[in-house]
């Protein structure tokens, strides 16, 4: 691997190493409680390095307990994503008639207007964790879908494949030993862009205010911060770090995704 | 030819599952569907009330029979009535929804042309260019929409009070050309925003589909034939590309409409994306449902038509068929 | 094609640059009509027309006036008619003289008899008792006239309460006329838009801009006295930041909302600006309130409602949410303004005295643990609140805060207007309930709100009110001091009621004030002799007809 390429893979890990930290263990960079009241609307100090907000709570406090929040729901979709990703594509694949149907669903799929459809089927969910996960999984999957689909097609033509097929192994076991693990370089790929989507998609839902109120992850803290006065007090520090937060969060994502991407070109 | 008729069968297939979905939720959702699809709650509905709205909506009858009402409905252009706000769900829409195609449709076409440019040159040279654009695209690209939307508010709202910062006109602006230009400079700042949101992924889409179609045998012989890059770009490179940059247009507008939600929040515009999240607030489903119908049909016509133009566009299209 | 295609993406680009230049230009934004005030609001205004309640509160204050206003100071003024009352149950009303409706017709007490006859068609007890069917339980309300005289020349008429009620007048303050030459022919789907903009106010509806958000008010020729603002024009927000950030560029001159004071967040940050004044003046209403529902556990146990009364911090309330006229509220709710206040106790934090009262009810917290329990069971609770309302979020958020730090657990319930109202009041709650859903609940009552019913909030307390009722309070007590309160004939019956249920609310604590203080209003300092009404704020006739603009 080159210099350039260790370089992305070394930042990329470090940032998501220190988020991933943040995540689990809060007390490590914060001695504030996540609820602690001090004067409101104080601009970054010494004592708070972030200032505070409109409730008097310390902004970077709040900040270390959304990543967990944040974290933990686009993680939990990306995998989930990946996971109904993968199975579909490789349905997708295959000659017969569920291949088409499947093949069908993805091409369907991409084509629905993502965060309309979201935040509809949102409002009908309502405010659970367990729903906005799920959901953002269910619409987070298709990336991972065509690419997989795209590799198992290539396999399906090499010849240790046609070995298989012709020693009579099942469909399930040929798919699960033989395919699978090559698939996994592409997964790798593909799971970083896939978490990095679904981390978009939940800000953008918490941004709207769909979401957790009391536990307000990123996303949600911009949201606080715009309804309540932040604009007209110029409190930057509040409106714009959730967000700057956010894109380092995406592009450490991007950053792995390269230095893993270039290795098999 | 085969393939762009599958695209749009694609697209119809498409268009089907979100009148199935819209049909499903609030049948299938736990909750009375009688209040998903009236918006009310059955608690402050009286009994007649309630009675003569499951018979309206044919709840009691089976599934089939309620679809067929539903795609009778939909096809008479009755979108549900939003008890909410006392009006129509078409009515609603209709009026909002000329801002929000305002916005999208003009950041669409203005992104998809600069990342046609941008994208074209870019990938055709290996310079300094290139050096520089992909990096920047690739962070602006992280950036979430809402961040792009405040950090253009504060820099030209607030601090060079160059733009306003929110609304669609301003309350003295009447009549015709005034009231045109005020619209135009109240707009720039939103369509910036969704441009700046949308065209780092397009123009690396547009950069990576030249700089592989830059390994193609046909450039490799018009350098040799001694052309000079501006002519292989715009005549062989352009005609190559347009069928995947087509498509790209096709599919950006249902992201930008997406996008508009945001941007429509940020800047209290009164389109269809402020409509939906006042819907998602007052849990008003009716509207919910016709919002989500007309987003989709949106997105679903912009594809379709890409698609027929790309046929018409493409002669390797055209001549796929007599094979 | 070869050289086309860079001309043609830079012509593009010129026209682009063209138009963003003309716009520029031809938006001279710094041109403001002097004979206009622009007020910014974020009420939710769809269609604009008579019905729609946010308009009709909106109306109130320039087109569509009440038959009489309250000043600041609580007295009244005759905006339609004069009134007069020897026994506070017979009330004349006279209409003024040369009043007219935007099409020139006379105002008369026909109109007025008319709007009665009009409400009672549509549900409200006015000349007739409704009943209404509660799942087998008819609930009746009582007709509120008995009967009524109309004048000889059509000018006064009087109207003959069942009960003497010395508070009649506050009703009238949002009591609205229909114009009874259009609307007595005329089936509801017949009544078009502009019929619900025929108006007898100084001011008429001229243009209503959906797009932009704007409502445009001209002077009504008909009106017999001009108005010192030549326009009004109303600027619809959606969000209060965009209106208040507004406020502090100059592009509106005042801000508006229905019953709701300038929220300290924004307070703070407006008083640096020099070009605005501030104004202030006491309020009835209670803003922040915490809401008890006294027929479900575990607020069924007055214990259990006083050691919440008791284990909250009261001066973190005032601090953070009031303005400097804020104070800390008595047990008794009732603002210090309102009509027969009586002092109580002051709310205040003792935490030693909310363990004795949740000890009382077999409560205890051993070493160690997080939140009281009783028989094994941890005492808590769902407040319901607006997740629409940021402030009440934050009261909420504030509430449970502090109360897990004292040692109950709150679980916090945001749901959307619809579930509130039908979770917290008699008339949205599911038929044959006995008892409402919530358990707890953060709510902001207006002034109109506490001065209805008997007053003090009491529509709100009592269960057995057909609309609000949200603390489901009764028994023998409460009932007995309510109905002395709406037979009170004279002011000192009223006000001797009147302590009865504020020494009540000290004692039982079905509800609790988090704190008390002004409306505070704001307005540019180019206005000059702004006029504060007692119920809409800088949003009324009188203001329109003495401001003037500089």
């Amino acid at each position: 691997m080159n210099k350039k390429r260790l370089t992305a893979l070394i930042i990329g890990c470090a940032i998501i190493a220190f988020f991933v930290l943040m995540a689990a263990f809060p007390s490590i960079f914060t001695h504030y409680g996540a609820k602690e009241m001090f004067d409101s609307w104080q601009s970054p100090s010494a004592v708070h390095m972030l200032g505070t907000n409109d409730m008097g709570y310390d902004i970077f406090t709040e900040l270390v307990y959304g990543a967990g929040q944040t974290l933990l729901i686009s993680v939990s979709s990306g995998l989930i994503a990946m996971l109904l990703g993968t199975v579909i594509g490789m349905l997708a694949a295959m000659n017969n008639l569920v291949g088409h149907i499947f093949n069908g669903i993805i091409n369907v799929f991409m084509l629905l207007p993502k965060l309309v459809c979201l935040i509809v089927v949102a409002a009908f969910l309502g405010r659970s964790q367990i729903a906005t996960i799920l959901l953002i999984a269910a619409f987070g999957w298709v990336g991972t879908a065509r690419a997989v689909r795209a590799r198992t097609l290539k396999i399906a033509n090499s010849v240790f494949i046609e070995n298989c097929v012709i020693q009579g192994y099942s469909k399930l076991h040929i798919a699960m030993r033989h395919v699978l693990p090559n698939l996994y370089d592409v997964l790798f790929s593909r799971l970083v862009s896939c978490v990095s989507g679904c981390v978009m998609m939940e800000s953008s839902l918490s941004f709207l205010g769909i979401g957790d109120l009391y536990n307000p992850t990123w996303g949600t803290m911009i949201n606080f911060a715009f309804r309540r006065g932040a604009f007209i007090r110029r409190a930057y520090n509040w409106l714009l770090v959730p967000a700057v937060a956010i894109s380092l969060l995406v592009l450490a994502f991007y950053l792995i995704g390269l230095a893993v991407k270039k290795r098999e070109a | 030819m085969k393939k762009y008729i599958k695209n749009i069968v694609v697209c119809l297939v498409c268009f089907l599952f979100i009148i199935l979905l819209n049909f499903a939720l609030p049948r299938l959702i736990s909750g009375d569907p009688v209040a998903y699809l009236t918006g009310m709650d059955e608690g402050s509905m009286s009994v007649e009330q309630y009675e003569f709205y499951r018979n309206a909506l044919h709840i009691d009858e089976n599934a089939f029979v309620q679809f067929g009402y539903y795609l009778k409905d939909i096809f008479a252009g009755r979108l549900g009535y939003s008890f909410r706000k006392q009006a129509s769900v078409a009515e609603l829409i209709g009026t909002r929804i000329g801002a929000t195609l305002q916005i999208s449709f003009a950041a669409v076409v203005i992104s998809c042309a600069l990342a046609l440019v941008w994208g074209l040159t870019s990938g055709s040279k290996k310079g300094l260019l290139d050096k520089v654009s992909t990096p920047v695209n690739v962070l602006v690209g992280t950036f979430p929409t809402f961040l792009i939307g405040m950090i253009l508010i504060i820099v030209f709202s607030f601090d060079f009070k160059i733009f306003p910062y929110s609304g669609l006109n301003s309350p003295d602006a009447e009549g015709g050309a005034a009231y045109f230009f005020d619209r135009i400079y109240h707009l720039i700042l939103p369509v910036v925003t969704l441009i700046a949101v949308m065209l780092p992924s397009r123009f690396l889409l547009m950069r990576n589909t030249v700089r592989t179609a830059m390994g193609e045998r046909y450039v490799l012989f018009a350098r040799q034939r001694g052309l000079n890059m501006h002519r292989i770009r715009y005549s062989y490179l352009l005609k190559n590309v347009a069928p995947p940059f087509a498509t790209m247009v096709g599919m950006s507008v249902g992201a930008s409409i997406g996008g508009s939600v945001i941007v429509e929040n940020l800047f209290s515009i009164n389109g269809m994306g402020t409509l939906l999240t006042d819907a998602v607030y007052a849990l008003d489903y009716p509207l919910l449902q016709g919002v989500l119908f007309v987003s989709a049909a949106i997105a679903m016509v912009s594809i379709v038509l890409t698609d027929i133009i790309c046929i018409i566009i493409d002669p390797k299209a055209r001549s796929e068929g007599v094979k | 094609m070869k050289r086309c295609e860079k001309p043609i993406i830079a012509l593009i680009v010129a026209v682009v640059l063209l138009c963003a230049s003309l716009a520029l230009c031809a938006c001279d934004r710094d041109k403001k009509d002097t004979d206009t005030v622009y007020i910014g609001t974020t009420a939710l205004i769809e269609r604009a027309v008579r019905g729609e309640y946010n308009y009709d509160m909106l109306a109130s204050g320039n087109s569509d006036m009440p038959l009489v206003s309250q000043t600041a100071d609580g007295n009244y003024k005759p905006l339609i008619a004069t009134y007069s009352t020897v026994d506070s149950k017979t009330w004349t009303f006279t209409v003024l003289e040369n009043l007219k409706w935007s099409d020139g017709a006379e105002v008369t007490a026909e109109d007025i008899l008319f709007t009665l006859n009009y409400n009672d068609a549509r549900g409200e007890a006015v000349f007739n008792d409704k009943t209404a069917d509660n799942d087998g339980s008819i609930k009746i309300t009582r007709k509120k006239y008995e009967s009524y005289l109309l004048s000889d020349d059509k000018r006064s008429i009087s109207l003959t309460l069942v009960s003497a009620n010395i508070r009649e007048l506050s009703n009238m303050t949002s009591f609205r006329i229909v114009p009874k030459h259009i609307y007595e022919n005329k089936s509801d789907g017949e009544i078009t838009a502009d019929d619900g903009r025929v108006v007898c106010g100084p001011y008429v509806l001229t243009r209503f801009d959906r797009e932009s958000g704007t409502l445009v008010y001209g002077i009504n020729p008909h009106y017999p006295q001009m108005p010192t603002v030549k326009r009004l024009i109303y600027r619809l927000f959606s969000e209060p930041d965009i209106m208040y950030m507004s406020l502090q560029n100059g592009d509106i001159d005042t801000v508006w909302n229905y019953s709701q004071s300038v929220p300290e967040t924004y307070l703070a940050a407006l008083k640096a600006n020099d070009g605005l004044r501030f104004y202030s003046a006491p309020s009835k209403g209670v803003r922040a309130v915490l809401m008890f529902n006294n027929s479900a556990a575990p607020f069924d146990d007055v214990n259990v409602r006083k050691a919440i009364s008791y284990a909250l911090d009261y001066d973190v309330f005032k601090n953070m949410f009031g303005g400097e006229n804020a104070s800390v509220a008595n047990r008794g709710f009732a603002p210090m303004s309102t009509e027969g206040y009586k002092s109580t106790e002051k709310l205040q934090k003792n935490w030693e005295t909310a363990a004795r009262c949740l000890s009382q009810s077999g409560y205890v917290k051993p070493q160690g643990a997080r939140y009281y329990s009783k028989n094994g069971v941890s005492l808590a609770f769902y407040l319901t609140v607006r997740s629409s309302n940021a402030l009440h979020l934050r009261y909420a958020e504030l509430v449970k805060n502090q109360l897990e730090e004292f040692g109950i657990e709150v679980k916090l319930d945001a749901v959307d207007s619809n579930a509130f109202n039908v979770k917290t009041s008699n008339k949205f709650a599911p038929d044959g309930h006995t008892s409402l859903a919530h358990q707890a609940a953060i709510n902001g009552f207006t002034e109109a709100g506490m001065g209805m019913g008997n007053g003090l909030g009491a529509i709100y307390v009592d269960k057995k009110h057909a609309v609000q009722g949200g603390c489901q309070a009764e028994g023998a007590l409460f009932s007995e001091i309510t109905t002395q309160l709406s037979m009170a004939d004279t002011v000192e019956e009223y006000s001797a009621a009147a302590g009865r249920l504020q020494d009540y609310y000290a004692e039982e604590t079905p509800l609790i004030a988090l704190f008390w203080d002004y409306m505070t209003y704001v307005c540019s300092s180019s206005v000059n002799n702004v006029v504060i009404d007692g119920v809409f704020g800088i949003n009324n006739v009188n203001n329109w007809l003495s401001a003037t603009k500089a």
